[in-house]
């Protein structure tokens, strides 16, 4: 099953910290949202400025599997950050966020010459021959 | 991992049993006095550490009591599904390996998932409705078991296939999710004519186009459709497009849109509506969600691999699939040892069409062998194929297969690049080492 688990691993070990307390409860300080620890904890994003940003602000809908499987110039991810804002009710991020957030993922999830990830055992790109 | 399914099991039944305590407990929050939303700030930090560091919106009016869907859905997982490889967990999205997609009837546990938004939950079979509405004579309102008894119940192998299904292999990529082969199945799905439940309500000769409406609920805004998309009446008064309830001689699988779902068959997925529970009949092409700008559109020029076009360009609304076809066996990466001859499988289809040949070739088409295909179960079925092909010797080879529809349509080598990567009906190419 290739459906996993960073998340689910977080949940468990909630679980046994805050139902295995008898009685009351310890809580840390009311914060803001729990900074990951480790690389596992940023869900695969590689480190670089502007994870931080991509980390919180692509999660608010959707899973950051779907960020992992893009490979867009600059450009294009300028136009996908437009059309969420537009078609699917992204807050518009303010421009030094947006600004972080096209620097990470343009510099991560750039045009590759390589083949997506999951292709797996697959044959490679068709040709043999170039133009 | 084993631990994990139980422990969120314990979750679900903590908050049914005691809401008010499993608050307390898990959350370590005490609602407000009106019941919403959060006394102290810890328990915001907690269940969004829980959810992976999220924003929860609408954080401050969350009943108590509540678990966010996302941890139900957690808890629920994938159950059920068997094999495939995940495109997404939010929403949820996950394709089939080609050699997993083997069987004739696909399996539920193998058939992909592709959902826009959140999974209904605590789904009420006995309560659930679909009302007709629109451009009708009479507007009526169905439950599943109303359908069951006024309508003749059938039983069909359907093909649904992802409008994006190929969309991996485009240069340069595009953005979405990047679905390779898998993103297709052949269930047997029970249901009912669309076409018998339209004669009911009466048509009136105003209706051009219909509009689908279901259960799930959109990520960013939970009062707005994920999705709404609709077929041309010819196509919903077609005997083959059916209101399906059961999956395989079974209540459907939540992810693939228990209980009741549309199924289009040879139509791109997104018209096959899923959690379904309105269907209004329009007197326009239907504009919903998914019927606009460049969503499930097709330029109406050929584009330069790149090119920008504009959203007015986006004049062809994706109907029909194309003509396609897949290896089932072997799997891309199997060694041939000591054998120089091997059993190639898969299926083809062809959307309105009957596949009339399949064929195979191990040295990049300059020779095609013809395999046997078979008759499709009924209409809309898929047809599987069979070939037996020699290796002159040992090395690295590509084997492909390449589907002709009745019309002459055949495969191509490659397709015009498009922005939304769509309709990717290229030939399927598998890697074999013999040895």
């Amino acid at each position: 099953m290739h459906i996993v688990a960073e998340k689910m691993g977080k949940i468990t070990l909630h679980i046994f910290l805050l139902v295995g307390m008898a009685g009351g409860i310890a809580f840390a300080e009311p914060s803001a949202i729990a900074t990951p620890a480790n690389d596992m904890d940023w869900k695969g994003l590689p480190e670089g400025t502007g994870r931080e940003d991509v980390f919180y602000t692509c999660q608010a809908c959707h899973s950051l599997m779907l960020v992992k499987q893009q490979h867009l110039s600059r450009e294009r991810w300028q136009e996908i950050l437009a059309w969420m804002v537009k078609e699917k009710g992204m807050v518009e991020p303010d421009p030094k966020v947006r600004d972080s957030l096209l620097g990470y993922l343009s510099t991560h999830f750039g045009p590759s010459s390589g083949r997506p990830a999951g292709l797996g055992s697959m044959p490679p790109p068709l040709s043999t021959m170039r133009p | 991992m084993a631990d994990h399914g139980n422990i969120n099991k314990d979750l679900i039944t903590a908050f049914a049993d005691n809401p008010d305590k499993a608050d307390r407990d898990v959350f370590g929050r005490i609602a407000n006095p009106d019941r919403r939303g959060f006394l102290r700030g810890a328990g915001l930090a907690t269940m969004t550490a829980m959810l992976g560091g999220t924003i929860i919106p609408f954080a401050d009016t969350m009943p108590s009591g509540f678990i966010p869907v996302a941890l139900a859905e957690e808890a629920m997982g994938m159950a059920g599904k068997d094999g495939l490889i995940g495109l997404g967990d939010k929403p949820y999205n996950a394709e089939t390996p080609a050699h997993l997609l083997d069987d004739e009837i696909t399996p539920t546990a193998r058939h992909f998932v592709r959902n826009h938004g959140t999974v209904p939950d605590n789904v009420d079979v006995s309560a659930w409705t679909l009302t007709i509405d629109g451009e009708v004579e009479k507007p009526l309102t169905f439950t599943i078991e109303d359908l069951r008894k006024k309508f003749e119940v059938v039983t069909q192998q359907l093909v649904i296939e992802c409008g994006g299904n190929g969309r991996a292999f485009f240069n340069p990529q595009v953005s979405g999710n990047q679905w390779t082969v898998g993103a297709v199945g052949c269930a047997q799905w029970t249901g009912v004519r669309l076409k018998d439940i339209l004669k009911a309500v009466g048509v009136k000769k105003s209706a051009i186009y219909t509009a689908h409406f279901g259960a799930d609920k959109d990520l960013a805004d939970p009062e707005k459709p994920v999705l709404s998309r609709g077929i041309p009446i010819e196509k919903a008064l077609n005997p083959g497009t059916l209101v399906a309830f059961e999956m395989n001689g079974a209540p459907m699988h939540p992810l693939n849109g228990h209980p009741l779902r549309l199924v289009v068959p040879g139509w791109v997925g997104s018209t096959s509506h899923k959690w379904l529970t309105r269907i209004q009949l329009r007197d326009v092409v239907h504009d919903g969600k998914g019927m606009t700008g460049q969503s499930y559109r097709m330029p109406n020029r050929p584009l330069e691999p790149g090119e920008k076009a504009e959203d007015a360009a986006f004049t062809q609304i994706i109907t029909a699939m194309p003509v396609k076809s897949l290896i089932t066996s072997p799997a891309s990466g199997f060694k041939l040892d000591g054998k120089k001859t091997l059993e190639v499988r898969g299926h083809s289809w062809a959307g309105e069409n009957a596949v009339k040949n399949v064929e195979i070739s191990i040295d990049f088409g300059a020779k095609w062998i013809p395999a046997k295909v078979a008759k499709a179960a009924n209409r809309y079925a898929w047809q599987r194929w069979q070939a037996e092909v020699a290796f002159p010797g040992p090395g690295y080879y590509e084997i492909w297969a390449r589907a002709t529809d009745e019309k002459g349509a055949t495969q191509p080598f490659a397709v015009a690049w498009n922005p939304k990567g769509y309709m990717n009906n290229a030939m399927h190419r598998v890697a074999v080492r013999v040895g």
